[in-house]
């Protein structure tokens, strides 16, 4: 067991340094310059000339990844070509908003995603199963930015259950929960239409199987045989998918930042992304590959709650 | 002793289908006394695991009991409704499977899946229903029962799982056994393990037992009576050494035929031409007259009814007794 | 003497395909409308020049802001253009971009697939490795940096998007050859020497042809709200060319007075989303009975 976590660890930083890399290479071989972006363009040569010296971009391409590699290793990652402010201090403050908003729209999405599923498989073919399904299909289509303005518009302006305008500094926890409801909810309804489709296929293919026959015929109330013998192995694929569905998650939040105008990775990259501002596009993608590889891992030995037919080796 | 236990009486099993109904089982009729084995044999997809699993209304969402009945212990089986059917499953009548790998839940440890029948119907606690696990385990020659008790399926060998199985089967000491091809799947050796183990419980706890298998040398070993199935009818039913010497019916000839043995030289199974037919597309009259050896233009009328030609012998074919001369005459020559 | 061996059916033989698909899309009503959705969108695409009342990107100050009437059905934006007018030619670059992307995809994936499936080894581990890198990583971010990288046009929207989608059709085929690979009458036809080339014409296209269809379809749905998530955030197609996703984008200044102008794109986006998963799912059960076009782990 302990070899295959070090095993996997050591995958995750290779994933990492291979995503790193790669990101690197891929921005500075193409024309846009950084230098032009954030000096605009009517800067003089001298001033742009002065401004790739000072972020090291007139040194020859291995010489800054060397650099930018031995920074790493310190803890340095180094400094946003924009505000000149450290870029893990930044990541760092920011990473706690879209990790709640990552959790909280999962734990919706498995809520309300896992009962659906389950209901719709056993009651198949009747009403319930039917708008299940076409809910499960909707909430599924909703592009995660429109669900979000729906429904900004309908809590927050026509409701005014939620305030509009945040705020994210000495607030309580009340008031952060508040702050988290709908943007999580937006992403949460569409993971939990992902989820229901998911459980409910996984739900009706496992009632086909011999062992619950054999339970059947065992004089077992259909309920028990639901719950207690299918459930579980339903479970097992269902975790696979919402292991793989981490990164699809975690590009939401990035437009559900936007929408509600809330702090956080997402936002930050999607706005250094536009910018050009290398290092800071460099760090926050390594950051989400670290996420998904250890969000990853977890769900690989979790695996072990459910089946104990998982050998580690 | 007069009445049977089991009475299967014209059963009829429709499947329901995109192409329509398909009556997989269509007139069957089977009876079993207390404490004897009765064997069912025929080829695949001759409706013998579809009449098993309709005794207990086990044979899956799609299909129907479309006429005759199913008397256990004067009580019509197919008109119960589900609440009161699964009182008597896993109670009064249990089954066994053929596929011991995928007939466990891979998720339960074996001693939970012993104890379920034992909690729901004898009502035992959970301590007791576990020390009744590991017991039964030691009776189906399970080697540390106390240790495989909290074991996966997927820890035991097949051989291991099937003993599982009986055990689950056996645990509430029920008045029948269904077994459906319970050696097919596992290797030779343990196969005698396991049908001798069978016998043994059987004679102990004094059950009947439907043994559905398509091996005949199981048949002659362990089975009291016979009854041959063929294309969703049964065509001959008698006593196991009757079946032997005195097959009435073509079909169960052919069966007997196929069989090699030990003391023949021979070069070649013979073979049955042709295939069964399918459900949706029946003869009107005896289903077997395409590979018979025996047909006449008569059998190609109406379906044959059981005639009787011995002592409990039946036999569905028009031309029983010379059949059966046929084959004793043959039967000297070799 | 390949011929004989390339006769035998790889699966149970099945209806024809156009009449699989006509039976199956006939067969339910909310499948029905999905499919007439669908084939409306293309007629409006296609059509805009005639359907829209006005030209699209003609601004006109006086008429600004307007709520809708008799000769604006949806009303005016900021910029006094017809709100209508926009919503019809959106579907241009929704359509455009999401079905070539899916294509792109496909040209690129399924032969990377297909090798990998049928040379295994060392190419196949390290194809295995990036698809699972890939796959893992949140395609909206990956078109992101594309797009930033190279520009916003059409061609390079089209990429991006289209980038998200390779691995699924890499896998896909994958898949599909493994399983006509060890199929004996393959390694029969092998060991009369016919060439892996025609073993992939002739086996191998056919039972993939279903799953294709059906995962192109579904990811015609998803590059469709890509391209709507890229152009809300302004990094898609840029203004003043209309697309729902920046129509919605506007549409949220002027939440408060005229919601309309972001909801109303909104709904119609998601409903050509909605219609291509509708027919999408319906298509996967007709076409796809082993499941290849599930998300499951491994192969």
């Amino acid at each position: 067991m302990f070899f295959y976590v070090a095993k996997r660890l050591l995958s995750a930083v290779f994933i990492m340094w291979a995503v790193t890399t790669i990101v690197f290479f891929a921005m500075r071989t193409v024309p846009a310059d950084p230098a032009e972006v954030v000096l605009g363009e009517y800067a003089t040569p001298e001033a742009l000339e002065g401004f790739r010296r000072a972020a090291g971009l007139d040194q020859p391409l291995l010489v800054q990844y060397k650099d930018f590699m031995l920074g790493l290793t310190q803890g340095d990652l180094g400094r946003s070509l924009i505000t000149n402010q450290p870029v893990a201090d930044q990541i760092i403050s920011l990473f706690p908003y879209t990790l709640e908003l990552a959790i909280a729209s999962l734990l919706i999405g498995a809520l309300l995603g896992i009962p659906l599923g389950v209901l719709t498989a056993v009651k198949q073919n009747t009403w319930v199963d039917y708008v299940g399904r076409l809910f499960a299909l909707s909430g599924f289509s909703f592009p995660a930015f429109y669900l979000g303005i729906l429904l900004l518009l309908l809590f927050s302006l026509h409701l005014e259950w939620f305030p509009i305008v945040h705020s994210f500094e000495d607030y309580t926890l009340a008031e952060r929960i508040e702050n988290l409801v709908l943007p999580a909810a937006s992403l949460g309804i569409i993971q939990a239409a992902y989820i229901t489709r998911l459980t409910r296929s996984s739900m009706l293919e496992q009632l086909e199987s011999d062992y619950v026959r054999t339970a059947r015929s065992k004089g077992l109330a259909e309920r028990t045989v639901q719950y207690k013998h299918v459930l579980k192995n339903v479970m097992i694929p269902v975790i696979t998918a919402m292991g793989l569905y981490t990164g699809t998650i975690l590009g939401g939040a990035v437009l559900t930042e936007t929408i509600f105008n809330r702090p956080g990775i997402g936002k930050l990259l999607v706005g250094a992304i536009a910018q050009r501002d290398y290092t800071l596009i460099q760090s926050g993608l390594m950051v989400f590959a670290f996420v998904i590889v250890i969000v990853n891992l977890i769900v690989d030995l979790s695996y072990s709650l459910f089946d104990p037919r998982v050998k580690y080796d | 002793m007069n009445r049977p236990l089991l009475s299967i009486e014209d059963l009829r099993v429709t499947f329901d289908t995109n192409e329509g109904g398909l009556t997989v089982v269509d007139g069957v009729s089977l009876s079993v006394n207390a404490g004897e084995i009765l064997a069912v044999v025929g080829e695949s997809g001759c409706g013998k695991s579809v009449t098993a699993l309709s005794v207990l209304q086990l044979a899956g969402t799609n299909s129907r009991v479309s006429g005759g009945s199913i008397n256990f212990e004067g009580v019509d089986l197919t008109k119960l409704p589900a609440d009161q059917i699964r009182q008597y499953r896993g109670k009064k009548i249990s089954y066994i499977f053929q596929e011991p790998m995928t007939s466990l839940n891979p998720v339960l440890t074996i001693g939970e899946q012993i104890m379920e029948p034992l909690m729901l119907h004898e009502g035992l606690s959970r301590k007791a229903a576990l020390k009744e696990a590991v017991r039964l385990l030691e009776m189906v020659n399970m080697p540390s029962p106390d240790v495989r008790v909290r074991e996966y399926p997927h820890q035991l060998s097949g051989g291991m799982r099937q003993r599982v199985m009986i055990a689950i089967a056996l645990s509430c000491k029920p008045a029948l056994l269904i077994a459906d091809e319970p050696t097919t799947a596992l290797d030779v050796t343990v196969q005698a393990q396991i049908l001798e183990l069978m016998e043994n419980l059987q004679k102990e706890l004094q059950m009947a037992i439907i043994l559905i298998t398509h091996d005949m040398g199981v048949v002659a070993e362990f089975a009291h009576r016979v009854a041959v199935m063929y294309a969703g009818k049964v065509v001959e039913v008698a006593p196991a050494d009757a079946i032997f010497s005195r097959p009435g019916h073509p079909y169960t000839q052919a069966l007997m035929r196929s069989i090699p043995a030990m003391d023949s030289d021979v070069e070649r199974l013979p073979t049955l031409a042709g295939t069964v037919p399918s459900p949706a597309a029946m003869p009107a009259g005896c289903r077997f007259f395409d590979r018979c050896d025996f047909g006449i233009a008569e059998c190609q009328k109406t379906d044959p009814p059981m005639f009787g030609t011995g002592h409990e012998h039946t036999v569905a074919c028009i031309r029983a007794e010379h059949v059966q001369c046929h084959f004793q005459r043959t039967q000297e020559k070799a | 003497m390949t011929d004989t061996t390339t006769s035998i059916a790889v699966s149970a033989p099945r209806a024809s395909l156009p009449k699989v698909l006509w039976s199956l899309l006939t067969a339910n009503v909310g499948v029905s409308i999905a499919v007439l959705f669908v084939v409306g969108m293309v007629l409006v695409a296609v059509f805009a020049p005639l359907l829209a009342p006005y030209d699209p990107i003609a601004q006109s100050i006086m008429k600004a802001s307007q709520p809708p009437s008799a000769q604006h059905w949806l009303g005016t934006d900021e910029f006094g253009r017809d709100v209508l007018s926009r919503v019809i030619y959106g579907a241009r670059p929704a359509l455009l971009v999401g079905t070539l992307s899916v294509a792109f995809a496909m040209v690129v994936g399924l032969p990377i697939g297909i090798l990998a499936g049928l040379h295994m080894g060392w190419l196949d581990r390290i194809v295995g490795w990036c698809v699972d890198i890939m796959l893992a990583f949140p395609s909206l971010l990956l078109a992101l940096l594309i797009v930033t990288l190279l520009g916003s046009s059409l061609p390079m929207l089209i990429v991006a998007i289209g980038i998200s989608n390779i691995p699924l059709f890499i896998r896909l085929a994958r898949s599909s050859t493994l399983v006509v690979k060890n199929l004996e009458f393959v390694q029969l036809a092998r060991t009369f020497g016919a060439s892996n080339l025609r073993i992939i014409v002739s086996h191998i296209f056919p039972n993939i042809i279903g799953p294709i269809i059906v995962m192109g379809t579904l990811s015609i749905a998803g590059a469709i709200r890509e391209e709507a998530s890229l152009s809300f955030l302004g990094l898609g197609v840029l203004p003043p060319a209309p697309s729902w996703g920046n129509l919605i984008r506007d549409g949220i200044q002027n939440i408060f007075d005229a919601p309309h102008l972001a909801v109303l794109p909104g709904l119609v986006l998601t409903l050509a989303v909605l219609a291509f998963n509708m027919v999408g799912d319906a298509l996967r059960d007709a076409l796809d009975p082993r499941g290849l076009t599930r998300r499951r782990t491994g192969a």
